[in-house]
Parts: structure tokens; C-alpha cells; sequence
């Protein structure tokens, strides 16, 4: 099992209230294998995510990614795992605003392989329908877009976990689907891909969906 | 994508912030830079001040000692000339000469050895200076067929005091075969210099003609003591000693009589044209104030390059004073400024930093973005800063920039390092007011960002 996630549960500390965000959860996601998971807003689906690509430690539970537990790393031990093994899409984006879409799905190549960084990067950016927008600013390109592009720099390093939170979102039917259609290429590349989305469609092309229970 | 094309980017895109924080290095260095520049040029210009004003002082002296010489050598010639004009100050003759013969004939009739010139000469007197024997006697000449009778005086000339140094001759000797000429004489006999005149059985030549000085000098021949001694048949005899005693004050008279009839007995002194004395004070005087003249203006000097080095100073101190309070707040102040931006950067940046975490980027990298940015800020900051400090400080000066030589405070060892410690500190400076933002930067974690994001 590549991606192995045993009785995690997370609470969150806030300014005088707890919230249990997730309460034992137990997933396994093979490598070749593209799982999506489906819940209500706020049932801790980000949260899990997060755990699962090493950013996030959880309260309690076990994180395995290829046998590794990355929360048994150093942090900077952690971050070259997570640049070498996972590629995360986020719900929010998050793009550097200052940086082109070029420069953008290149910037995983900051800690990686330089060299073959920019040819993948040139085919990624092709393959989400972007090349028309390589050289213009997040902030210039549209919700799609940007979502699109996010995706391609998760891409760039050939990540074994791809992590995707609501990558299709933004999206129209077409680019859903290219998307979606994406992500099982890789899956069926050999990487374990972990999808959260609300989109019926969307996880309806996944290898096995996961739904997670209302609100704790 | 390398880290430095990041920053660079990331630069670009916050550039307001960045100039900000350049232009807040940029006024610290500048700063201190100028501080330096201007303290530094006020010490070169003080030297450059001084050297002018100490040459002035001096070329000041200078001319007043030149006057001061000119004049005293001026006044000394005039006493001189005086003092030969108005004759002598005391004359020793023998006891027994009558001198109601001296002064109804103009003549002497007693001797005494000549050798007691140099018994004078060779004693330990103290109370004159100059001491000239003599012989006189009355001769008719004969020129271009007129006649005239007239004083003859043989003199030889200063007889050195042996236990002194030798001073100026007062009166000068006259050389064997030649005759000075009193005014009289040669106006009535019509003799100019280099002419011929017959004394006795001799001839001499002319060599000087007196003008009138309203005295027995105007009817009055100065020849050689020994010639004069041959024509008067007095070989080895002089009939007095001319003494002069220049520079005694006062009543002295009696004193100088004491002493010489010690050492000459059988003469006596008598006092001659006391106004040599005035005189001889006169010069005294006249020498004492020009060299109070010469002292008052050295000192004036002395006094006024004390005043203006303490000006100097002043202004130096002042600028000092004001560079000890104005370089520490600037350099505070800047820092305290960049730290404020960088604080405001990483906030700016959170996001972006989560991400970058999350991708793969480790703490240290994220620290070098935020480091990289404050060291770039600081070299630009810091050398835009040097150039406008070494103008601003070269402005203020009171060289200014037009000034000759302005530009020599670069020379000076510490300013240099001062600029070359500015260079470097000013991205030190600034990377440390900035490390603890980027350090807080570089720590947060990337899955709080992330979420709040
Ligand atoms: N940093 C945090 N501090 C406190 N509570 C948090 C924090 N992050 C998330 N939560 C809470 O944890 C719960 C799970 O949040 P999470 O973002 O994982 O939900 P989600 O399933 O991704 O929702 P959505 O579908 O809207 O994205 C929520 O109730 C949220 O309010
Ligand atoms: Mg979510």
C-alpha cells in the first residue's frame, strides 16, 4: 500500500473552542490506483488531504507514503520528501502571484532536477490547455485557468502521491474531463492519486470513492 | 527556476517595498558616509586653513622683521653718521694740557705715548667701546692758489679692545696717503676727490670730502696717524685718545674717568659732546622698540592662529557632536525601517511561502529568499548611500564641491574604510534587521497558510 492513513484524527485548537476536524480515519490508496473522496463541506476532507501529504501532522493515527512516515522526518527531511513524492493540488490555488504560469509550474524544479524541468513543464502546460497563458501572471488568468495551471506545477516532478483538493472546481465539462482524464493517466503511470471533490461526475471516473461521514 | 530568478521576480513585483527599504539604507549609509566625509574634509580644510593662515603670519613677520632691519640698520647708520659727525664721546688727553688751548685754537699741545692706546686697548675696561688715538695740530695749505689754515688730525683708525669681540669700527681709518677733507676746506680751496693736495712736504690723495656739520670738522684734514705724526714731528706721541663710550646711559662720566686714570695715569677725561649719549640711548631705544614691534606681531600671529585653529576646532567639534547623535539614529532608524518592510513582506507573503513549503522548498531556502532580498536591498541601498554621502558630506563641507582638492578626502585611510565598512555593513545591517521576520517567515507552517489561505 503506498499511501496508508491509520486512525488519523485531527483536532484543532482554536481560541477557546476545540474542533475535531477528523476522528478515525483509515484509507489506503495503491500506487495505480486513483481514489476520490466525497463529503460535505467542512467534514475535514482538506484537513485529511494536508495530513496525508506530510503537511500537516495529525493529533493522532499513522501517516505511511511508500513506507515512510513523513512526520518521523526533519522538516527539511519532510520537505525534500514531499518534493520528490507528492504533488499537491490545492483548493485555493495558490499560485505565486509574481510569477508567470511558466515560471509557476516550474517552481517545483527550485529544489528538484533543473534540467528536464522545463521541457515537462512545456508539455504539462500544453497538456491542461494553458501554453496561450505560459507567459502571463495568475492574477491575469481566469479561475480555470489558474486551477489548471496549479495542477500542472503539482505535475512537474513526476510525484508517486498526487494530492488534488476540488481541482475541478472551476472548471467546464471539457476541461473536467481533461482534467479528470489527467489525473487517471497518472494513476494509471503508476502513481496513487487522492482526489476530493464534490463532483458527482468528477469522482464517479475514479477508481473507488471514498464517502466520508457529515459532520462530526 | 533558480532561488535568485525567485527573488528577483519577487522584487520586481513588490518594488515600491523594496525601494523603501533601499531608500532607508540608502539615507543610514549616506549618513554615516557623509558624516565621515564631512568630518573629514573639516580636518583637511583645517590644515589647508592653517598652513594659509600660518604662511600669512609669517610672510607677516617676515615684513616686519624686514622693516624692523631695514629700519634699524637705517637708524644705526644715522646714529653712526652722527656720532661721527658730532665726534666723541670722552677724550683723554695728558694732566697737564691746558684746554682752554683745545678749545680757543682747536688744537693740542701736550702728548703722551702712543703706546697708552694700547695699554687702554689691552686693560679690562669695561666702559668704552671704541677707542681711537690721535694727533693734532694746525697747518697752512696751499691749493690752486688759495690758502687756508687748518686742524690737521692724524688718526689711525679703531685700536681693537682686546677682551671684547670686535665690534663695527665706528670710524674708519684713514689709509696712509690719502686725506678726508672737512667742508671748509674744500669749498675754499676748491679740492675735489682724487685731487692732489700738498701737506707739508707730502702729497695726498683726496679720497673724501665732508659735508658741512656746522663744527670745528669743517675746517678740519684727517690723515694717517703716522703720516701725521712725521709732518708734526711728534714720532711715538699722540696728543689724545677719542673714547667712545656708545652704549653707556647715564651718568656714567665719572665712572669712565675712574677707570681710565687707573689705567693711565697721568691723564685726564673730559666729557665731549654729551649728546652722543642721548643718542647712543636713543638707538637703544629706537633698536628695543622695533624689536617690541617684531615681538607684538609674532605674538599677534601666535595669538591669531590659536584663534582660528580654536574656530577650526570649534566647527569640527560642533560637526562631530552633531554626527555622534545624527549617524547612531539614522543607522537605528534604518534598520528599525527595514525591519518594519520585512515584517510587512513576509506577511505579504505567507501564501506564497506555504506554498513553496509545501512543493518542497526547505526552511533554509525560504530564509535565503527573505535574506536574499534584505542583502540586495543593503548593497544597492548601501552604495547609492555611499555616493550621496560622500557628495552630501562634500557639499556641507565648507570646501564644497567647486573647491579645489575636494575630492582628497577620498584619500584619507579611514574614510575609505569607512566607505568600504559601509558597503559592506549596509547588507549586513540589513539582513540582520530582517533576519528575525525571515526567520518567523520561513517557519510558519505551510499547512496554516494553506488553509486560511
Ligand atoms: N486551522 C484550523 N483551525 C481550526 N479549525 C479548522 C482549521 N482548519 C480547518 N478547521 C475546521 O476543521 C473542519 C474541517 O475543515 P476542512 O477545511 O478540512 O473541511 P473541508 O471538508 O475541506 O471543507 P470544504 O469542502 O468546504 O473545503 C472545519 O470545520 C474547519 O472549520
Ligand atoms: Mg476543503
Amino acid at each position: 500500500m503506498y499511501l496508508q492513513l491509520d486512525a488519523i484524527g485531527k483536532t484543532y485548537h482554536t481560541r477557546g473552542a476545540t474542533v475535531e476536524a477528523l476522528r478515525a480515519i483509515d484509507l489506503q490508496v495503491e500506487r495505480g490506483q486513483f481514489v476520490a473522496v466525497r463529503g460535505p463541506s467542512g467534514c475535514g476532507k482538506s484537513t485529511l488531504l494536508l495530513i496525508a501529504g506530510g503537511l500537516l501532522s495529525p493529533t493522532r493515527g499513522r501517516v505511511r507514503i511508500g513506507g515512510t512516515d513523513p512526520y518521523a522526518l526533519a522538516p527539511n527531511q519532510r520537505s525534500r520528501f514531499r518534493a520528490k513524492h507528492v504533488g499537491f493540488v490545492f483548493q485555493q490555488c495558490h499560485l505565486v502571484p509574481y510569477l508567470s504560469v511558466m515560471d509557476n509550474v516550474l517552481s517545483p524544479a527550485l529544489v528538484g532536477n533543473g534540467g528536464a524541468a522545463a521541457e515537462r513543464a512545456v508539455e504539462l502546460v500544453k497538456r491542461f490547455h494553458i501554453e496561450h497563458r505560459a507567459g502571463h501572471l495568475p492574477s491575469e488568468l481566469s479561475s480555470g485557468e489558474r486551477q489548471r495551471a496549479a495542477l500542472a506545477r503539482a505535475m512537474l516532478n513526476s510525484p508517486s502521491l498526487v494530492l488534488a483538493d476540488e481541482p475541478t472546481g472551476n472548471l467546464d465539462d471539457e476541461n473536467r474531463d481533461n482534467v479528470i482524464g489527467f489525473l487517471r493517466d497518472i494513476a494509471a503511470k503508476g502513481a496513487a492519486v487522492l482526489l476530493v471533490t464534490h463532483d458527482v461526475q468528477a469522482a464517479s471516473m475514479a477508481d473507488r470513492v471514498v464517502q466520508f461521514p457529515g459532520t462530526p | 527556476m533558480r532561488i535568485t530568478r525567485l527573488a528577483l521576480r519577487e522584487i520586481r513585483h513588490r518594488h515600491i517595498s523594496f525601494l523603501l527599504g533601499l531608500v532607508s539604507v540608502a539615507v543610514a549609509t549616506a549618513c554615516w558616509v557623509g558624516a565621515e566625509v564631512l568630518l573629514k574634509s573639516d580636518a583637511l580644510q583645517t590644515v589647508k586653513v592653517m598652513s594659509v593662515r600660518q604662511q600669512m603670519v609669517e610672510q607677516a613677520i617676515d615684513q616686519k622683521r624686514q622693516v624692523v632691519e631695514q629700519s634699524g640698520k637705517a637708524l644705526q647708520d644715522e646714529i653712526r653718521k652722527q656720532m661721527l659727525q658730532l665726534g666723541f664721546n670722552v677724550l683723554i688727553v695728558p694732566q697737564q694740557q691746558d684746554l682752554s688751548r683745545l678749545h680757543l685754537d682747536g688744537v693740542l699741545t701736550e702728548t703722551m705715548p702712543e703706546s697708552y692706546v694700547d695699554k687702554l686697548a689691552n686693560s679690562q675696561i669695561v666702559t668704552v667701546n671704541h677707542l681711537l688715538p690721535s694727533v693734532t695740530g694746525r697747518v697752512a695749505l696751499e691749493h690752486a692758489g688759495s690758502n687756508l689754515d687748518v686742524l690737521l688730525q692724524g688718526t689711525r683708525g679703531e685700536v681693537p679692545i682686546m677682551h671684547r669681540d670686535l665690534k663695527k669700527p665706528l670710524l674708519e681709518a684713514v689709509p696712509a696717503g690719502t686725506v678726508v677733507v672737512g667742508y671748509d676746506v674744500h669749498t675754499t680751496l676748491g679740492l675735489h676727490e682724487e685731487d692732489t693736495l700738498h701737506i707739508g712736504d707730502r702729497e695726498f690723495r683726496v679720497s673724501k670730502l665732508h659735508p658741512q656739520r656746522g663744527s670745528s670738522d669743517d675746517v678740519t684734514v684727517w690723515i694717517d696717524l703716522g703720516e701725521a705724526q712725521q709732518l708734526l714731528g711728534l714720532a711715538n706721541v699722540i696728543h689724545a685718545i677719542l673714547a667712545l663710550e656708545c652704549e653707556c646711559a647715564g651718568d656714567r662720566i665719572s665712572q669712565i674717568r675712574e677707570e681710565i686714570s687707573k689705567i693711565l695715569p697721568g691723564t685726564k677725561v673730559i666729557e665731549r659732546y654729551s649728546q652722543a649719549v642721548a643718542r647712543a640711548e636713543a638707538r637703544q631705544k629706537a633698536k628695543q622698540t622695533a624689536e617690541q614691534a617684531l615681538e607684538l606681531e609674532r605674538e599677534n600671529g601666535a595669538l591669531v592662529l590659536v584663534q582660528e585653529k580654536q574656530l577650526r576646532d570649534d566647527l569640527q567639534q560642533r560637526h562631530a557632536n552633531l554626527a555622534r547623535v545624527v549617524v547612531p539614529l539614522a543607522l537605528v532608524c534604518g534598520m528599525i525601517w527595514v525591519a518594519a518592510l520585512a515584517y510587512g513582506n513576509v506577511r505579504d507573503r505567507r501564501a506564497e511561502i506555504g506554498v513553496l513549503r509545501a512543493i518542497g522548498v526547505s526552511t533554509n531556502q525560504v530564509l535565503m529568499l527573505f535574506l536574499s532580498r534584505a542583502v540586495a536591498m543593503g548593497m544597492l541601498g548601501g552604495l547609492l548611500g555611499a555616493v550621496l554621502g560622500v557628495l552630501v558630506g562634500i557639499i556641507l563641507s565648507d570646501t564644497g564641491v567647486s573647491g579645489g582638492g575636494a575630492w582628497h578626502v577620498l584619500g584619507i585611510g579611514t574614510v575609505r574604510v569607512v566607505i568600504g565598512l559601509a558597503l559592506v555593513l549596509a547588507p549586513a545591517m540589513a539582513a540582520v534587521a530582517s533576519w528575525i521576520p525571515a526567520v518567523q517567515g520561513s517557519r510558519c507552517d505551510p499547512a496554516d497558510v494553506l488553509q486560511t489561505g
